[in-house]
């Protein structure tokens, strides 16, 4: 059985009380192992981050580390609420991947003019710290998207959640999308059998694309994290799922804050064997849990 | 006349209280250019040097270590809350000071001053080096004797490289094949006597390479003590030939926060960039904050180049 053993009972980042943007809660975060450091690029509030706390506004932080635990963050966002119409309240939980050498950044753009104002939004960057916006990538209430890796086939491929489900899609421009597939869907009296969505972006192995997700339980939504398997030549189909949850909120800062019983994760770092996977933790702070490739098995 | 323009009337850095490594003075800062953004490289010091006194006294211990700032306009800075670089080992008990950052080979160097606090002469030249900015490795000491303000240049000059250095009270120049073993020790350029150059010169960052040659800014201290910033051409295929050396300085202490601090009247640079056709040079102000101030390239060129002899 897979499993995600935690590198540090504590937390590897915190809210800063002394920074507005980042005072309330840094949690789901893009990470990229790059250039021999870990990166993460992280959400920020600063104020709880539901709508029972009021009107926070998002931002994304950066951090860097040099083993993937002790982490040197800027005090500035990257990206702030406001800097485009899709996200007048900011941008929220990016999945990044690096292809030749840009980095590229899908999240969600918060607006709330409407209901249902959330768009998946793309942009790239050269360095992760300048970023350039393209805008919204779907037309729709859409979010939990991350590009993969690399083109297949000579297609680009995203995954996105169509409430309930994880959907799969394919570009040639990364503009138009269109074979829209469900890939995965909730598990009736399970802990996922409220929602899935994805974690990560997929991971290649020899056997399969890895896929970690999160899953949300009907009872009382907690959230968990999940694994899978798809298909290396056609991600649309699962090879095989684990029914035990890779990850669930344990301990006192995973299962208190500011919605409780939480660990979502948007990004891990793969370095050598090793994967290290970024995680929020009851939608506050920032933890990580890691697992070896080798010991991907379904 | 030929003078550096500043880009921001205030600090573009200044002390953090609430971070103790940086809460008493960030200045003298390295800089490069790289993959579009500006990153400066500063010296930071947990508290104000002690009273003065014959030998460092411990109970006024200052360490000084090297945090790092980034921009994507070159004056408005985003900055990690930990130091990048840190004192290791007898020779930096009392941190590192002063930061140069070169790129050769796609290898980035950072020579700095290594001061062990066991006297006030004990400091060394040292040198660090990193593939990504963040990760720095190191700690050797460069020259074994009592020195500072060193740099490199960013490319080997007939396959050798160069290393700017001082010793009191002149700019000296040597070259290595191994970055280790240093020969040819010369005297670049001296100190000179009855103006604003009289005390001593140090360089300020590593010269940046042009058509003309090797464009070198640095700094000159006066009977008085003030600091001000010169500049100076090199020959591009021998840089221990002086070609031109600008008889004004281009920037000098004006500003409050340039003539009070925890050294008056002190404008000292670390490191320059060039960007879009114009150098920017970024400053210490009286050893407590940062500033930044630029010249456009080919302007600069065309002054030098007309005063060459």
């Amino acid at each position: 059985m897979i499993k995600l053993e935690r590198l540090s009972g504590e937390p590897v980042l915190k809210p800063d009380p002394a920074l507005v943007w980042k005072r309330a809660a840094v949690f789901n975060t893009a990470a990229i192992y790059d250039r021999g450091l870990f990166h993460l690029l992280y959400r920020a509030t600063d104020i709880g981050c539901h709508e029972k706390y009021g009107e926070y506004r998002n931002s994304i932080g950066y951090a860097v580390s040099t083993d993937g635990i002790h982490f040197m963050c800027l005090d500035k966002p990257v990206m702030q609420p406001g800097e485009h119409v899709q996200e007048l309240r900011g941008p929220e939980d990016g999945r990044l991947v690096k292809m030749g050498d840009t980095y590229y950044l899908t999240y969600t753009g918060f607006s709330n003019r409407f209901a249902g104002d959330y768009r998946i939004c793309l942009a790239t960057s050269r360095n992760l710290i300048e970023w350039e916006r393209h805008g919204v990538v779907l037309g729709e209430p859409n979010k939990n998207a991350s590009l993969f890796p690399e083109k297949i086939n000579g297609r680009y491929y995203l995954l996105h959640r169509r409430y309930p489900d994880i959907w799969l899609s394919w570009s040639t421009d990364l503009k138009v999308w269109q074979g829209h597939t469900k890939v995965l869907s909730p598990l009736p009296g399970t802990w996922q059998d409220a929602r899935v969505g994805i974690a990560g972006p997929p991971i290649k192995t020899s056997q399969g694309w890895f896929l970690i997700y999160h899953g949300a339980r009907l009872a009382d939504n907690s959230y968990r994290l999940g694994a899978a398997l798809l298909d290396l030549n056609d991600p649309s189909r699962v090879l095989a799922r684990q029914a035990e949850p890779v990850l669930e909120p344990e301990l006192p800062w995973e299962k208190e804050g500011w919605v409780p019983n939480v660990v979502f994760s948007n990004g891990h770092a793969v370095r050598g064997d090793d994967i290290y996977v970024y995680y929020g933790g009851a939608d506050t702070v920032i933890g990580v849990a890691a697992m070896r490739m080798s010991d991907i098995r379904f | 006349m030929i003078r550096l323009e500043r880009l921001s009337q205030t600090p573009i850095l200044t002390p953090v209280p609430e971070h103790d490594w940086e809460r008493a003075a960030v200045f003298n800062a390295g800089a490069i250019y790289e993959n579009g953004l500006v990153y400066l490289f500063y010296r930071a010091m947990d508290r104000h040097y002690g009273t003065p006194s014959p030998v460092p006294r411990s109970e006024e211990k200052f360490v000084s270590s090297i945090g790092l700032a980034v921009s994507t306009d070159g004056v408005h800075f985003s900055r990690l809350d930990k130091p990048v670089l840190t004192g290791q080992g007898p020779w930096e008990t009392w941190g590192v000071e002063d930061p140069r950052v070169t790129c050769i080979d796609g290898t980035f160097y950072m020579t700095y001053t290594a001061f062990s606090g066991r006297s006030w002469e004990d400091y060394r030249p040292a040198i660090c080096w990193s593939r990504n900015l963040f990760e720095w490795h190191g700690h050797e000491v460069l020259l074994n004797e009592t020195n500072k303000d060193t740099a490199l240049f960013p490319e080997r000059i007939g396959g050798r490289y160069y290393l700017l250095h001082r010793r009191e009270p002149h700019i000296w120049i040597a070259s290595s094949t191994d970055l280790k073993n240093w020969s040819d020790h010369r005297i670049l350029m001296d100190a000179r006597p009855g103006g604003w150059e009289s005390h001593k010169i140090g360089i300020a960052g590593p010269p940046h390479l042009t058509d003309d040659g090797w464009v070198l800014f640095y700094h000159a201290v006066d009977s008085n003590r003030v600091y001000r910033l010169g500049v100076a051409l090199l020959d591009r295929e021998d840089p221990t030939r002086v070609l031109v050396r600008y008889d004004q300085p281009i920037l000098e202490p004006e500003l409050e926060w340039e003539r009070k601090g925890l050294v008056p009247n002190v404008v000292f640079s670390c490191g320059s960039v060039e960007i879009a056709g114009a150098y920017f040079v970024y400053y210490g102000g009286a050893d407590a904050c940062m500033g930044v101030a630029a010249v456009d390239k080919s302007l600069l060129l065309k002054e030098l180049l007309d005063r060459a002899e």
